[in-house]
């Protein structure tokens, strides 16, 4: 009898065969296998997914074997793109994971839950908003100037990381260099994540039911001052600026005390803000199961979160089934269905819109001296309103969204070791979204209205076909020859319609019809993108030692002309498995597998641009203008079109090593470089030349970049001991731009020889401690005499003996050049513990006003920050003197200084996991084969030097993002 | 698969290969070269760089212009566009395609687009002296990076396109056209051209070439929405609710819900003169003018320019000098820092307080027939020929103003009548974008900007009413201080050009002059 070594499942359909011969059976739906052998010989026992066992069998006639999950490097096949793979013969770069890292996460994005677990993938989750706490993930550095997430395959057919649950995730591949991608040809440039998901298993029904229950909270909040403090600043603001103060020392006392709640406040609004239970609910159920003639899976998923914010949440459903046919032994049909409906919600307001963002920047610069509410329960208000107003007036914000994917494949093995394969899917994609700005009477004198209602609808629909040709054959036992042959074809459409009306008698009738016809809008417009692929494999070893593969992809897309429609996308990988040799028998008893690898490839990327007729000039409409005081349609140019454009094109370079080392230790490193050329850029057209957005294939960038990955097991009695540790650095450098050395855009420059966007200004070393210091220093001709005492410092950086918009630096790079994850995972007796950590170092966040906070009176609030600023009695310090306003020397807003850029370096404990498992004796008793419970947590705890108060995942900048959460949470896992 | 498959085209725009054809296609494409062509917000925007009015929030791009706090990196608002000008050379390249409409009709479009691109050149050149004439569009933007034309050379372009097309527009367009360009509106930037560059024969020769044009019968009438089409109007910006709107929110009191953004100084109050004539300083010796009571018997354009304390606008009486009220300067940052706000072109509050502010049609001047009146005046003044035909340009204007004609003894001489006609000029047009290029061209800005800028003195405002129902007021407190402004002259007579368009465009440099 065959059993999982962790649960304690029979497992059906495992491989059982004599070794040396091909005398072999299966083990039946409970595990069962019955073999005629003779009685000294060794059974090989295997199946996918399990750890490979020898086992003699020592004159015994039954067995018991508890096979080990996962572990089997050696055995594990891959996905790879249109198939899959045995690790071992891989010659490109391929990192993946098993679903299993995925699990009892309380994750609510995938994209997020892959954050530290694969090297060359970094994930960056900068916001915790439910419905779009989704990570933004690169794969070995950014290599364009554009659209650079990678190509998402679920079950061989593009989609999105929202398509799937992360419980019904079987395994993760990424194809990370062009050698594995190259047979994506022109969408695969950004690397490609590939995703299975769980199908059923040959044996009887087995039914799955999980449940996890979390709370979440900020991982950090920025700290603003109080009434008391802000207003003693004020004062001393205005002094400095030569103003009267605004607060007497009565007022100032009645501040401090407290004693006049409404006349004299002191609000926290971010306590009034984040009021959310920050309540996530996810359940999974799930059955599966399989005969000769069937496989099948089906599960559905629900998780409700409430945000830590009020009228912030999420409902999301998901179903999805997999079934698989075999009604002839020659013919296999295949259906996956999944369907995924999300619903989102968010608060908004009648001033500007916005939804959350504006209510999170607004409570985190409105000052605390304005009431919530005043003495006769009307609102407190600025002239901004009341972002906590906004709160309390409910969700106003739906977001709907329904997604439909349907895959059908019939595979016929023609004759042995050739099949053809036809696939269909159809992903269909509806928006449903509708935005209120419902009116507001704060109090008797500040109104914000009317009543707005924008309904926004869209749709898109991708069908595809795939025809595939699959030979595999062995000649003279050695000579090992697999080839792949495909047509792809795809076509893609997109419709917008979006309604607005305004003056509605009600807030409470969110219909279209109920508004004004007064000023009523709508808008439409369709998009549409064909494609047309070949594409071909062949791969080829001899004797399982040396490997060689060759991909070739031709893609045509109606994005381009006609003359620039069709590219070429060729690769080629080579592998030498050394631990194969006989040279290196000896060798083996340590490196149990030892291989080396080298790929050169090319890729495309397509997907740069959002335009869809990138190469077709156009007159827009819309250019109207009111003779007479009625609109009459105009026509102009706006954007610039480039008839010559074409897709990026990405070469990569690639050499690796992967070894195991005493069964125990698994290492894989690999060096590469990937050169992206024709990199569509937006040329930065001079205003001379007055037409936005003309783009052209004029850069170049470079990455280089070296990654490791280790995974350490073994078991000490009942110790279970798992370490798996990934870092990458990769190296970003501009190689060509637009024919012109730099682009300076805001606070950010692209500059040849450095990595992409980074940070751009002055550098300043300290504050000027008196006029003298002032006057003894280069003249600042940026600011002139509005320097004083306690401004910083701007350095001279070219020497010229003034300070001006050429001493302009290099400050730091903005995304991270070394990313890392590792994790620790113990299993005793029924307990389990896992702890994944995750890290980034290299990148810098620049602190603007917002974040920082300002003394600008009632629209602004200072953080805490500012209570160690310059004055002439604290003059050991590094914040700069206060000023009234958001503009000044030394302040963040004008020009950008290194003094509020801010190392983002931190070290992350994304999950942590304690479980146990009820034993085996109690649950007999009910038929439960196993129920696990635990206690999980994401984001618990961050090592960071980042500014106190921010995240350094969130983006930099305004601070008005929803805080990344931290997510504590308890759950089980049913199976019977 | 067969090849249109991936043949695709947007299903929302126009093709130009089949575009430029008939009288249609030609329509389009003017009104997208009139759609921006000027900003009715920018104009009234436009008197926070002089000693007008006073921008109250930095971001807005005009506080820094007025204190002289701006820089290349830190502009402030910014002309430096050739938006319209990219449309009119397209249009100009490609309108003889459209062999379907006329010569002459096409002519008559064609000169049309010459002085919209004549006077966005007018605009660059006055702004920032040398700027590149672009007259041909590029293929692209490396091509763009042009240097420099000197200003004379702009100059030249900007006569002989007005001198050209002047001849060809016509007087008037059917109704439903009005708004667009007429015959009228380039000789009145002519003008105002000759005028800025002190060509004072020329500017009167065509000044007085401009006809067909009349006063409005009443001052305040001319900023009623209800008569924008009036017998004065030469040229202005068209709105029309909710397509074409113009946002009154940042005009309007912190009390009904506007930002106070421009706001006027008190050196523009005391521009006006006493309802008799008499200038203040005169008026203060004379015991007729109370410094604590500034707004009684004052230039009836006073009231219809500016609300001020104790004034009843929009059903409510204004108390910006009070503590406690909404528009008290410090009670919030949308209170006007001077106590004082904008009301030309706002009247439309007074005859309907609840009027959707933010989404107005009010058309916004351009040209009106009061500057070339004006322009007479001065350029009269200039040429020394003081005579009845200066005296009865300016009594135009005074007089339907409700003002007395001039005083022709107290007024007799070339140096009073310069400051009297200066003095007109900026009351008459206060808040209408002329002050900032006035005081530069009269090398004035200078003296009238290097202050600081303070708002109305602080006080209280009385029960008792004058006859126009505002309420008397008691200034006893002090005015609060506003900022320090600074004007270099000749650095600051132009804007710099922003670094940004610098760095798009190297071959711009050197910045003007100081910058």
């Amino acid at each position: 009898k065959v059993v999982d070594k962790d649960t304690g499942i029979p497992i059906p359909g495992v491989n059982i065969i004599e070794k040396g011969t091909t005398n072999g059976t299966m083990t039946d739906f409970d595990g069962n296998f019955i073999l005629e052998a003779p009685a000294n010989t060794t059974l090989v026992i295997s199946y996918l997914g399990y750890t490979t066992q020898e086992i003699n069998i020592n004159n015994r006639s039954e067995i018991d074997i508890a096979l080990q999950q996962g572990a089997a490097a050696l055995d594990e096949v891959i996905v790879v793109g249109y198939g899959t793979q045995k690790k071992v013969n891989l010659t490109g770069s391929v990192a993946s994971v098993d679903g299993d890292m995925l699990e009892s996460r309380a994750i609510t994005s995938v994209s997020a839950g892959l954050s530290g677990l694969l090297p060359g993938v970094s994930v960056r989750q900068s916001s915790g908003m439910p419905g779009a706490d989704g990570g933004t993930i690169r794969i070995r550095g950014t290599g364009t100037l554009n659209q650079a997430s990678p190509m998402v395959l679920i079950d061989g057919v593009e989609g999105s990381l929202n398509d799937v649950q992360s419980n019904d995730i079987a395994s993760i591949s990424v194809l990370k260099d062009a050698a594995s991608a190259a047979i994506y040809g022109s969408k695969a440039a950004n690397g490609v994540i590939l995703i299975t998901t769980k199908t059923g298993k040959y044996g009887e029904p087995t039914v799955n039911f999980s449940s996890d229950i979390g709370w979440q909270s900020p991982t950090k909040l920025p700290d603003y001052l109080g009434s008391y403090d802000y207003a003693t600043l004020y004062n001393e603001a205005l002094e400095n600026s030569g103003k009267a103060a605004k607060f007497s020392e009565e007022d100032l006392e009645l501040f401090r005390n407290g004693s006049d709640p409404f006349g004299h406040p002191d609000t926290d609004w971010q306590d009034l803000l984040y009021q959310g239970s920050g309540f996530v609910i996810t359940n999974n159920f799930g059955i599966s199961g399989g005969s000769d003639f069937t496989r099948y899976r089906a599960s559905i998923n629900h998780q409700k979160q409430e945000g830590i914010i009020k009228h912030t949440g999420k409902n999301e459903y998901n179903g999805r089934l997999n079934l698989t046919l075999i009604p002839k032994k020659w013919l296999t049909t295949n259906m996956n269905l999944s369907y995924t409906q999300m619903d989102r919600e968010q608060p908004n307001n009648a001033y500007v819109g916005g939804g959350i963002d504006q209510i999170i920047r607004q409570a985190n610069r409105i000052a605390p001296w304005i009431p919530y509410k005043n003495e006769d329960g009307t609102y407190g208000t600025i002239s901004d309103g009341n972002p906590i107003a906004w709160l309390d007036m409910g969700p106003q914000i739906n977001y709907l969204r329904k997604t439909f994917v349907g895959i059908g494949s019939i595979q016929v093995d023609l004759m042995k070791g050739l099949n053809v394969k036809a696939l269909v899917s159809h992903r269909n994609v509806e928006s449903d979204n509708s935005e209120m700005n419902k009116e507001i009477q704060y109090n008797p004198s500040k109104y914000h209205g009317p009543t707005k209602l924008f309904e926004d609808l869209s749709s898109s629909t991708r069908n595809t076909l795939d025809l595939t040709a699959n030979y595999f054959s062995t000649l003279n036992e050695v000579h090992n020859v697999a080839a792949l042959a495909g047509y792809h074809a795809e076509s893609f459409d997109y419709k917008r319609t979006t309604a607005y009306r305004e003056n509605f008698p009600s807030t409470e009738l969110p219909n279209l019809d109920a508004g004004s016809t007064n000023g009523m809008k709508n808008s439409g417009y369709t998009r549409e993108l064909n494609m047309v692929s070949w594409f071909g494999r062949i791969n080829y070893d001899f004797d399982g030692r040396y490997l060689l593969e060759a991909n070739l992809r031709a893609d045509a897309s109606s994005r381009f002309a006609e003359e620039n429609r069709v590219g070429v996308f060729p690769s080629f990988s080579a592998g030498w498995r050394i631990s194969e040799e006989a040279f290196f028998e000896k060798g083996k008893n340590i490196f149990n597998d030892l291989k080396l690898r080298v790929s050169w490839g090319q890729l495309g990327n397509q997907d740069a641009l959002d335009d869809y007729y990138p190469t077709i000039p156009t007159l827009g409409l819309g250019t109207d203008y009111p003779f007479n005081s009625t609109i009459t349609p105009g026509a102009a140019v706006i954007n610039a079109k480039n008839e010559a454009l074409i897709w990026e094109k990405t070469t990569s370079y690639g050499l690796g090593l992967d070894t195991r080392i005493f069964n125990k230790l698994d290492l894989t490193v690999d060096v590469y470089k990937k050169l992206t050329e024709g990199i569509i850029m937006q040329v930065p057209a001079p205003n001379e030349f007055a037409l936005n957005n003309f783009f052209d294939n004029v850069g170049k960038v470079d990455n280089k970049g070296i990654e490791a990955s280790l995974n350490y097991r073994d078991t000490f009695g009942d110790l279970y001991f798992g370490f798996g540790g990934n870092l990458a650095y990769n190296k970003n450098e501009l190689v060509q731009l637009a024919g012109t050395d730099q682009i300076i855009s805001g606070r950010q420059i692209r500059q040849l020889g450095k990595s992409l966007d980074a940070w751009y200004g002055y550098k300043t070393d300290g504050l000027h401690q008196s006029q003298a210091d002032i006057d003894n220093y280069p003249i600042n001709t940026i600011y002139g005499n509005q320097i004083k005492p306690g401004d910083l410092r701007y350095v001279d950086t070219n020497g010229d003996g003034e300070v001006n918009a050429d001493d302009r630096v290099l400050l730091g790079n903005s995304t991270p050049n070394f990313n890392f994850g590792f994790n620790l995972n113990l299993e005793y007796k029924n307990f389990d513990f896992l702890a994944l950590f995750q890290g980034a170092t290299g990148a810098y966040g620049y602190m603007d006003f917002d974040a920082i906070g300002a003394v600008n009176g009632d629209a602004q609030k200072p953080s805490a920050i500012w209570l160690d600023r310059w004055t002439p009695t604290n003059t050991d310090t590094g914040v700069p003197r206060l000023v009234d306003g958001i503009y000044g020397p030394s302040m963040p807003q004008n020009s950008t200084t290194s003094y509020w850029l801010r190392s983002t370096d931190y070290l992350r404990m994304k999950n942590l996991q304690i479980g146990y498992n009820i034993p085996q004796n109690i649950l007999e008793r009910w038929n439960i084969s196993r129920l696990r419970v635990y206690y999980s947590a994401q984001n618990l705890f961050t090592v960071t030097n980042y500014l106190e108060g921010w995240d350094p995942e969130a983006p930099s900048g305004r601070g008005s993002s929803y805080p990344v959460v931290m997510t504590n949470s308890v759950g089980l896992n049913l199976t019977f | 698969c067969d090849d249109s498959f991936l043949e695709t085209a947007p299903n929302d725009a126009l093709s130009p290969s089949t575009f430029w054809k008939n009288e249609k296609d030609l329509e389009l494409a003017l009104t997208g070269i009139y759609n921006g062509f000027e900003s009715g917000g920018s104009l009234m925007y436009r008197d926070a760089g002089s000693d007008n009015a006073y921008n109250n929030f930095p971001w807005e791009g005009w506080t820094n212009i007025g204190n002289g706090k701006l820089s290349a990196a830190d502009p402030g608002a910014s002309y430096y566009n050739f938006g319209t000008i990219n449309r009119s050379n397209e249009f100009l390249e490609n309108v003889d395609k459209a062999t379907e409409v006329s010569e002459e009709k096409r002519a008559i479009y064609k000169a049309q687009v010459r002085f919209i691109r004549a006077y966005n050149y007018y605009i660059l050149t006055t702004n920032y002296g040398d700027v590149p004439l672009i007259t041909e569009n590029f293929a692209t933007p490396e091509e763009a990076k042009v240097p420099r034309d000197s200003r004379e050379i702009i100059r030249k372009f900007i006569e002989d396109e007005l001198k050209d097309v002047i001849v060809v527009l016509p007087e008037s367009y059917p109704g439903g056209e009005y708004g667009k360009a007429t015959k009228g509106a380039a000789q009145a930037l002519l003008m105002r051209y000759y005028l800025y560059f002190k060509e004072y024969s020329k500017a009167l020769t065509t000044a007085k070439e401009i006809s067909g044009y009349s006063l409005n019968p009443t001052f305040e009438g001319l900023f009623d929405p209800a008569n924008e089409q009036n017998s004065e109007v030469i040229l202005s910006v068209q709105h029309t609710a909710d397509f074409y709107a113009l946002d009154f929110t940042p005009f309007l009191p912190n009390g009904l819900g506007g930002w106070s953004s421009v706001v006027p100084t008190q050196s523009l109050v005391d521009a006006f003169e006493m309802a008799d004539g008499k200038t203040i300083e005169e008026a203060k010796e004379t015991g007729e003018y109370d410094p604590s009571n500034p707004y009684k018997n004052r230039d009836p354009r006073l009231r219809a320019t500016i609300v001020y304390p104790g004034q009843v606008f929009a059903n409510q009486v204004y108390r910006s000098i009070e503590e406690g009220s909404n528009d008290y300067y410090n009670t919030a940052d949308n209170a006007s820092k001077t106590g004082y706000n904008f009301k030309k072109y706002t009247t439309f509050m007074d005859l309907d307080p609840g009027s959707p502010y933010w989404n107005m049609g009010n058309d916004i001047y351009i040209f009106r027939y009061a500057e070339v009146l004006l322009t007479i005046a001065e350029a009269k003044v200039e040429l020394g020929q003081i005579d009845n035909e200066l005296y009865e340009a300016l009594d135009k204007v005074r007089l339907r103003a409700n003002m007395p004609a001039v005083d022709r003894a107290k007024y007799s001489s070339q140096e009073t009548l310069r400051k009297l006609v200066r003095n007109e000029r900026r009351v008459e047009f206060a808040m209408e974008g002329l002050r900032r290029d006035d005081i530069i061209r009269w090398d004035i800005a200078s003296e009238t900007l290097n202050k600081d800028l303070t708002g109305t003195k602080r006080g209280t405002v009385l029960e008792s009413t004058q006859p126009n129902g505002d309420h008397n007021v008691s200034l006893n407190l002090p005015a609060n201080f506003i900022e320090n402004r600074q004007f270099q002259a000749p650095k600051n007579n132009l804007l710099p050009i922003p670094q940004a368009a610098i760095d798009k465009n190297p071959n711009l440099k050197p910045n003007n002059t100081g910058y």
